[in-house]
């Protein structure tokens, strides 16, 4: 049985669109089940133990990253498998499943291909002995300095939203977005540089990017760690950046991990999906096969 | 010229240590590794390993293949090539199957080739024909 949670704000409303023909095609290809819509991020991962305490199968998250990350978080082990019908402004982890619209998720969820995945996990390091420990998983990426700062106006169409995105990239990346930051490698080695911006990633980030894709059946994670750029750089590189492409920008570093700590002189906002979540020190750490997911044919791994 | 081969090799690297990096420990990778920043330490590679002309390196190194652009303080261990180009400076010792040092490179230190012995070689190209055996057994 098909649980299907719905994110109304995802993609601009896109679910008021789609609806309406989401409904038939899913009637056709056999797969109906229980719809639900959210009103709010915490809600996902209340409304994904509701179906689990109904026994129901396979969660079907409607929406974009954030929405797959909590029903994710939800899904840490139990039995139940993830589906994804991606209408969000960025849809990296079902293009990295292979899923690239949302009429072909349904055919795709109808095939239920399975494969088990990767996921990270974020732990908070308390520095005084008041604070608590945070721990969150994460499907898709990481990130630190501005990249943080700007990932929440996000898009991948080329909308008008792009447009207002490209303007915010520009007058943000003029901000003073360095830090000194130290990370420490699997234990191994440490690498110390006055940051741009971290992106510590399970998923394919960009769908631009050649060089830099993240697999998240390798048991492994995948750093991007950019350092401060010079003004002309920042200029010469903009469509880099508004591209999430810096895997070619000289000042990049690019490291495979099973864990890393992350170490900033002052504690710095880390977002996950767009949202801040804790702040660092804290470290990252990946969790082999922990996630049962329906794919598709065209995944990247 | 060899900036377009440099960046060739830069394409296919798992393991990239930018510019402005300073890393210190012992690096491992199973790909190719591109150090451009500092590094102190050691570097265990099982694929190719570029130290570009930005490079400052203090570290025990083994790797398939070795070009150096940068400074290497150090032991070089290549499985198969060193190369040592135009800009490239080596203190240390040496060992490679090939080696390469281009006009302009500095290197002190002492090499260690890893030849086959002639006898090795001439196992290896004339093996024995085993028809002829075969015919000393019907005689």
């Amino acid at each position: 049985m098909y649980y299907y949670i719905i994110n109304p704000a995802a993609g601009n409303g896109k679910i008021d669109k789609i609806q309406k023909r989401l409904k038939g095609i899913i009637k056709r290809l056999g797969i109906e089940g229980e719809f639900v819509k959210t009103t709010g991020a915490a809600d996902v991962y209340k409304l994904t133990n509701i179906a689990l305490d109904k026994a129901r199968n396979t969660i079907v998250a409607v929406g974009g990253d954030g929405t797959v990350n909590e029903v994710a978080n939800a899904l840490v082990d139990r039995k139940a498998v993830l589906g994804i019908i991606p209408i969000g402004k960025t849809n990296s982890v079902a293009r990295t499943l292979g899923v690239f619209s949302w009429e072909e998720a349904c055919q795709i969820l109808a095939a239920r291909k399975l494969e088990k995945i990767d996921l990270a996990k974020v732990t908070t390091i308390p520095q005084k002995p008041s604070q608590k420990v945070e721990e969150k998983y994460f499907l898709t990426s990481a990130e630190l300095g501005f990249e943080s700062q700007i990932t929440k106006y996000r898009v991948e169409d080329n909308s008008f939203y792009k447009l207002l995105f490209a303007r915010k990239v520009i007058k943000e990346v003029f901000k003073n977005h360095t830090e000194k930051i130290t990370i420490e490698v699997n234990g191994n080695f440490t690498a110390t540089t006055v940051m741009f911006t971290l992106i510590v990633s399970n998923c394919q980030i960009s769908r631009q990017s050649k060089k830099f894709r993240p697999n998240p059946a390798d048991r492994q994670l995948d750093i991007l760690l950019v350092s401060k750029l010079p003004r002309w750089q920042l200029i010469r590189n903009i469509m880099a950046i508004i591209d999430k492409k810096y895997e070619d920008l000289s000042s990049t570093s690019i490291f495979k991990a099973k864990s890393v700590k992350v170490i900033t002189p002052t504690p710095q906002d880390l977002s996950i999906d767009g949202e801040i979540f804790i702040q660092t020190p804290v470290e990252i750490e990946v969790v082999p096969q922990k996630l049962k997911v329906i794919v598709g044919k065209k995944r990247s791994f | 010229m060899f900036k377009k081969q440099e960046e060739n090799e830069i394409q296919s690297s798992e393991t990239i240590v930018g510019t402005a990096v300073k890393l210190r420990g012992t690096l491992k990778s199973e790909g190719n590794v591109k150090i451009e920043g500092n590094l102190t330490g050691e570097i265990k590679a099982g694929g190719d390993l570029l130290i570009t002309s930005t490079a400052e390196v203090k570290a025990k190194i083994s790797a398939k293949n070795v070009t150096v652009s940068g400074v290497v303080n150090g032991n070089i261990e290549a499985q198969e090539k060193l190369e040592i180009t135009e800009s490239g400076k080596v203190f240390g010792d040496i060992t490679s199957n090939i080696l390469v040092i281009k006009e302009g490179a500095i290197f002190s230190g002492k090499s260690i080739m890893e030849v086959k012995s002639l006898e090795e070689e001439k196992e290896i190209t004339e093996p024995e024909p085993e028809y002829e055996l075969e015919e000393n057994k019907k005689d």
